[in-house]
C-alpha cells in the first residue's frame, strides 16, 4: 500500500541544516495499523507529511496505493489526496470560520457529493466519535479533547484507504484516548482502512499491528 | 459548487464581522461619494434640456478692449561727413503699459457682427445681468430674468410643460410677453392652475404669461431664471458702442472650433472708432464646458483652464478611488495570508489550486457586490436629502447607474486581485509551510 524508498528529508536554512529523515525504507501493506514512536523532532510528523503528500522529500522514491504519486501533477495529487487519504493533525487544523459540520464536511466539499449527502455522511461521522449535539458550535466553542474528535471525523468522513493521524490521542485523557484508539482500530477491521498513527503512548501502540521506531531521522526499528 | 463557494464566502464574511464592516464602509462610502461626484457633473453636463446643444455651442461671453500705450523715443546719431555733422534720427517705440476694460457686449454689436457666421446653424443673444422685484400680495419677490431673441427658444430646448415660447414678430414688435419657470408660476400664482393668459407686473410694466418652463436642473446663468422676456422690452442701461448688457451663444454646424475662429476674424471686422482711447479688441469665444472651467481656474487661453480643470478633476477622482482601494487590497491580503493555514488544511484534503483561488475569490465578489448595494443606497438617500434640501442650487442630481456599474467594476478588479495574488502565492506553497505559518 505504501512503499517508500531511500527517502530522505533535509532542511535546510540558512545557519543549519536539519536531517528530518534519513534514507527511510519502509512498506506498509493494506489494511495495516501501524504506529510510529520516537522522541520529540525525531521526524516523525515529517515521515506522516511526505507519505500524505503534504511535503516533497529530498530524495528517495514515494508509491502509494501503487501508484507512483511523485509524478502526479497538482491536480492529480488533489484528486488522490482528496479519495485516498485522510488526515488527522497534530495540532487539529480546524477552520475557525466554519461550525463542527461545516469543517467536517471539507473532503467531501471536494467531491461531486451532493449537499444533503453530505449532511448525512457528516452527521454519522460527528455521530461515531460522540459529537452529534455539537454539530453547530465553532471551533473555538469546543475543548481540545472535542476539537481532536472533530478532526477525527474530518479525517473519516471519505473513508479514505488510507488514514495518516498524527498524535490523535495526544490531548486526550486516556478513557477518551481509548475511546478514540477505538474508533480507529474499529475502522481498520471493519472497512479495512490502512492507518499509521504517530503516538507517544506505548499502550496506544501495543494496540496496533506494527510499531515503528525512529531516532534522528533514521528507522531503529 | 458555485452556490457552495457563495455560501461559504457569506459565512466567512458574516463570522469576521469587524473586518467585514470595515471593508464594505470602505468601498460603500467611496463609491458613495464617486456617485454624488459625478452625478453633479452629470447634472452639470448631461446632455439633457434644455441643454441638449451644450457641445455645439460656442458663446461670445465677454469682450475686452486694451489700450497699448507707447512711449517713442527719438535717438539722435551724428554722424561728421567730411567735416559736417549728419544726424540721423531713429525712433524707438516701447510697450510701458496698458489698460483693460472687459464686459459683455452692446446688443447692437452682437447683431452686426456674429448673426452671419457661415458655420452656425443658429445664434442667440440674451441679456441675463439684473435681478427685478416683482410684488406678490404686498410681498416683494426678487426675479432673475432673461431678455432674449426668439433663437433662443431653438438653442436651448426647454420643455414646455404649458403653452409655448414667444416667436420672431413678438420680439420685433416688442410684445408684453413672458414665459416663465415653473418655480415662478408656484412662487407667484400660488395653487392656481391656469396661468396662462395671466399678468406679471415687472418693472411698472405687465407683461401675459404665454408659456411656463419646466425649471432645468443644471445651472448655466441663461437659463435658471424665472421669467425669459423679448429683449426688446429690456432698456439698454448704457450706452457705448461695444459694451452692453448682452452675451451670444452660437449653435455650431458641428466644428466649435471653426465657429470659433470664425467668431475672432470677425472681431476684427470691429472698428475701432476711439483710436484714441482703445487700440486693440480681443474676443475669447468659449465653449460651454470652458465657460464653466474658466470660473473655476483663470487663463488667458480658455482651451487651458479646461484642460488644467479636467485634469485636476481625474486627479482627484483618481486618488479618491486609489485610497480605498489601496486599503481594501491591503486588508484582503493580511486576511488571506492570516488564513494561510486554512488553505493548508483545506489542500491536504483535496482542494486544487484553482478551487482554493475560485473561494478566495469569490469572497471578494461577493463582499463587492454587497458594499457596491450598500453604496448605491448610501449614493440615493444623500441625493435625495441633497436635492431636497436645494444646497446646490438648481443642479437635481440623479443616479447615474452606467458611472456606478464602472465604478463597481473598478472596485471589482481591485478586489478580486487582491484576492487573487496572495492566495495565489499561498496556494503554491508546500501544505506543510502553509499550515505551519499561522496555526490555526
Ligand atoms: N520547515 C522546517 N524547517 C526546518 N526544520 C524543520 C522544519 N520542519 C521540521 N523541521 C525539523 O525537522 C525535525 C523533525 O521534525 P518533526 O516535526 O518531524 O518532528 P516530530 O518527530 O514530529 O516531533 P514531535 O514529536 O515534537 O511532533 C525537527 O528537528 C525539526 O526542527
Ligand atoms: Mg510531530
Amino acid at each position: 500500500m505504501i512503499q517508500l524508498e531511500n527517502v530522505s528529508k533535509v532542511y535546510r536554512t540558512k545557519t543549519i541544516e536539519t536531517t528530518a529523515l534519513n534514507e527511510i525504507n519502509l512498506t506498509i501493506s493494506e489494511g495495516e495499523f501501524v504506529s510510529i514512536m520516537g522522541p520529540s523532532g525525531c521526524g516523525k510528523s515529517t515521515l506522516l507529511n511526505v507519505i500524505g503528500l503534504l511535503d516533497e522529500p529530498t530524495e528517495g522514491k514515494i508509491t502509494v496505493a501503487g501508484e507512483s504519486v511523485q509524478n502526479y501533477n497538482s491536480k492529480a495529487t488533489s484528486k488522490f489526496r482528496n479519495q485516498k487519504l485522510g488526515f488527522i493533525f497534530q495540532s487539529f487544523h480546524l477552520i475557525p470560520d466554519l461550525s463542527v459540520i461545516d469543517n467536517v464536511e471539507l473532503p467531501l466539499l471536494y467531491r461531486n457529493v451532493s449537499a444533503k449527502e453530505r449532511k448525512e455522511l457528516s452527521a454519522a461521522a460527528l455521530e461515531s466519535v460522540g459529537l452529534k449535539n455539537r454539530m453547530d458550535h465553532f471551533p473555538s466553542q469546543l475543548s481540545g479533547g472535542q476539537k481532536q474528535r472533530v478532526a477525527i471525523a474530518r479525517a473519516i468522513v471519505g473513508n479514505p484507504a488510507i488514514l495518516l493521524a498524527d498524535e490523535p490521542t495526544g490531548n486526550l485523557d486516556s478513557h477518551m484516548g481509548n475511546e478514540v484508539m477505538d474508533i480507529l482500530l474499529k475502522l481498520n477491521q471493519e472497512q479495512n482502512t490502512t492507518i499509521v498513527m504517530v503516538t507517544h503512548d506505548e499502550n496506544m501502540a501495543k494496540r496496533t499491528n506494527r510499531l515503528l521506531r525512529l531516532y534522528d531521522g533514521s528507522q531503529v526499528a | 459548487m458555485i452556490k457552495n463557494y457563495i455560501k461559504l464566502a457569506w459565512r466567512v464574511l458574516s463570522r469576521k464581522k469587524f473586518f467585514t464592516f470595515i471593508t464594505l464602509f470602505g468601498i460603500s462610502f467611496t463609491l458613495m461619494v464617486l456617485m454624488l461626484i459625478t452625478s453633479y457633473f452629470q447634472a452639470e453636463f448631461g446632455s439633457k434640456a434644455p441643454m441638449k446643444n451644450q457641445d455645439e455651442l460656442v458663446i461670445l461671453e465677454y469682450l475686452t478692449l486694451q489700450k497699448v500705450m507707447y512711449d517713442t523715443i527719438a535717438v539722435v546719431d551724428t554722424t561728421f561727413d567730411s567735416g559736417v555733422a549728419v544726424y540721423d534720427t531713429t525712433y524707438d517705440t516701447k510697450r510701458t503699459g496698458r489698460s483693460i476694460s472687459t464686459s459683455s457686449f452692446n446688443e447692437k454689436l452682437l447683431q452686426d457682427h456674429f448673426r452671419d457666421l457661415e458655420s452656425i446653424k443658429a445664434s442667440t443673444i440674451f441679456n441675463t445681468g439684473i435681478r427685478h422685484d416683482v410684488f406678490v400680495n404686498n410681498s416683494k419677490l426678487q426675479i432673475a430674468i432673461n431678455h432674449c431673441d426668439a433663437p433662443f427658444w431653438d438653442i436651448f430646448n426647454f420643455q414646455f410643460i404649458e403653452g409655448r415660447p414667444f416667436d420672431a414678430s413678438e420680439v420685433t414688435q416688442q410684445a408684453q410677453v413672458a414665459v416663465i419657470a415653473q418655480k415662478l408660476a408656484k412662487s407667484y400664482f400660488g395653487k392656481d392652475k391656469n396661468v396662462l393668459g395671466k399678468f406679471i407686473t415687472v418693472d411698472a410694466r405687465q407683461y401675459k404669461v404665454i408659456g411656463v418652463v419646466k425649471d432645468p436642473t443644471s445651472s448655466p446663468d441663461p437659463i435658471i431664471v424665472d421669467m425669459f422676456l423679448p429683449y426688446t422690452n429690456a432698456e439698454e442701461s448704457y450706452r457705448d458702442p461695444y459694451f452692453g448688457n448682452y452675451s451670444m451663444a452660437l449653435l455650431s454646424d458641428g466644428n466649435v472650433e471653426k465657429t470659433k475662429k470664425e467668431a475672432i476674424s470677425a472681431s476684427h471686422d470691429i472698428s475701432l472708432d476711439l483710436q484714441d482711447e482703445y487700440n486693440e479688441l480681443i474676443l475669447k469665444p468659449v465653449t460651454y464646458k470652458e465657460l464653466y472651467a474658466k470660473a473655476l481656474y483663470y487663463d488667458e487661453d480658455p482651451a487651458k483652464s479646461l484642460q488644467f480643470i479636467s485634469w485636476l478633476l481625474i486627479g482627484l477622482l483618481s486618488l479618491f478611488i486609489l485610497l480605498p482601494v489601496l486599503n481594501l487590497i491591503n486588508l484582503n491580503v493580511s486576511r488571506i495570508m492570516d488564513r494561510s493555514s486554512e488553505i493548508g488544511v483545506r489542500k491536504a484534503f483535496g482542494a486544487t489550486n484553482s478551487q482554493i483561488l475560485t473561494q478566495f475569490v469569490f469572497e471578494n465578489i461577493v463582499q463587492t457586490l454587497i458594499g457596491g448595494l450598500i453604496g448605491f443606497l448610501l449614493a440615493f438617500i444623500a441625493m435625495y436629502f441633497i436635492n431636497q434640501s436645494k444646497s446646490l442650487g438648481a443642479v437635481v442630481l440623479e443616479m447615474n447607474v452606467s458611472f456606478f456599474l464602472y465604478s463597481l467594476l473598478i472596485c471589482l478588479f481591485f478586489g478580486i486581485l487582491s484576492g487573487l495574488l496572495p492566495a495565489l502565492k499561498m496556494s503554491k506553497l508546500q501544505i506543510v509551510n502553509a499550515l505551519k505559518t499561522n496555526q490555526l
